[in-house]
């Protein structure tokens, strides 16, 4: 009775909220059945994506993974495109960036701030980014990775709060999707290498695969996206299918192969 | 470490001049935690750019997915600009259970410390209470070492 009163005080502020929340009650969003209380609960839609630093850092932690291996071969950044494939591509080159400080590589991290500033001026964003830019470059020459990353990450968010600034949400999830898309694909390479359920456990992610899925049935339809939302469906298949701590080895590398045909796809060679 | 620390002091500034009025207070509460988080940082904790804010009524409460990974450990805050409020976070795992091992509270800044028994999606729920009931503003960060 009271879970029903609760609920039924609930109804209308959750029809008012303007903060993202669900239009669903809790008990319909969550996988468990909440704790009745005198105060109404909103589950909040938007889930914050963790970037590349700390799911690499957790491979750190179980050895010493070879970053340099799965870094992509440099080769000229491929321009042009809509504002959607730059947003995604944008994603891929952050965590690009990612990757060449875990490997302490700092040709790449240069080379890859250079793209950063070259895609940013594309997407109109070049005076946000630029700072953090110069950050990278001066960071890099101290060897700081620390701060590297930092910065990483802060191009990230700056590139994601300027795009919902002009109300272009869509594109920013896309920064994100390209993003987690290339960090996963490097995870499940170092993690095919030298597998172990540990290791493995970290791909137990699917509740970001789902949250990618239904941003991206929220956009128009296109040819790319609909392959990206088509990949993430078979990846969060596969996340589900067996317990978190026992994801075995060939799970891992049809994921690692569903995200490498999607990256591809997302930044192809510019010198084939 | 100074470093570090200093960078993401200036995190609350790098903010605030470019925000929206609205956006202003919501992110007085983002500012507020920023600032508690020295002794944190110190002890090796990365704290990334990516965090979550809103506004939410007094006496009702808010739950925000968050995937945790095992082997880390995690400090989540949360934190209202505004004074005379109660704000308490809860983590629950995907059965529901409460996985809060430590809880620090300082001024309007409240911190839970999280070590993830399994890589998953986890359900982090904020509630405030005030006196008299009103809309107020939330923001939750997070950092893993």
């Amino acid at each position: 009775m009271r879970l029903l009163l609760t609920l039924l005080f609930a109804s209308p502020l959750l029809a008012q909220s303007s903060q993202g929340g669900s239009e669903l009650p809790p008990e319909e969003k969550l996988p468990f059945q909440m704790e009745s209380t005198e105060f109404p609960a909103e589950v909040i839609d938007e889930v914050l994506v963790p970037n590349p630093a700390e799911l690499f850092s957790i491979l750190d932690k179980l050895g010493e993974p070879d970053w340099k291996s799965c870094m992509r071969p440099s080769s000229d950044l491929v321009r042009g495109g809509d504002r959607t494939d730059l947003a995604l591509r944008f994603g891929t080159i952050i965590a690009e960036g990612f990757i060449a400080v875990q490997a302490e590589d700092p040709t790449s991290v240069l080379d890859l701030g250079r793209d950063i500033i070259e895609l940013s001026r594309d997407l109109g964003l070049e005076d946000a980014v630029f700072p953090h830019c110069q950050a990278i470059i001066e960071a890099t020459e101290k060897r700081n990775w620390d701060r590297v990353r930092q910065e990483l990450d802060l191009t990230h968010r700056t590139v994601q709060d300027a795009m919902e600034q002009i109300r272009d949400e869509k594109l920013a999830q896309c920064v994100s999707i390209g993003g987690w898309l290339r960090g996963t694909e490097a995870l499940t390479e170092v993690i095919g290498k030298n597998y172990n359920m540990d290791k493995a456990e970290i791909l137990n992610q699917p509740e970001l695969a789902t949250y990618f899925i239904k941003k991206l049935e929220a956009m128009d339809s296109t040819k790319a996206l609909d392959t990206i939302r088509q990949g993430l469906v078979e990846i969060q298949a596969l996340m589900v299918q067996h317990p978190a701590d026992s994801i075995p080895a060939d799970t891992v590398t049809r994921i690692h192969s569903i995200c490498s045909a999607m990256v591809a796809n997302i930044t192809p060679s510019a010198n084939p | 470490m100074k470093t570090r620390l200093l960078a993401c002091l200036s995190l609350a500034f790098f903010y605030w001049p470019a925000a929206a009025d609205e956006e202003e207070i919501r992110d007085e509460a983002h500012t507020l935690i920023l600032q508690s988080l020295g002794e944190y940082i110190e002890q090796d904790f990365t704290i990334p750019a990516n965090y979550r804010n809103g506004e939410m009524d007094t006496g009702t409460r808010r739950i925000v997915r968050q995937q945790l990974f095992k082997g880390h450990v995690y400090w989540l805050w949360a934190a209202t600009s505004f004074p005379g409020c109660e704000i308490k976070l809860d983590v629950l795992d995907n059965k529901g259970l409460d996985v809060v091992i430590e809880r620090t509270e300082e001024d309007r800044v409240t911190g839970v410390r999280v070590n993830p028994t399994q890589t998953g999606a986890y359900y982090v729920v904020i509630t405030i209470t005030s006196e008299t009931p009103q809309s107020v503003d939330w923001a939750l960060v997070y950092g893993y070492r």
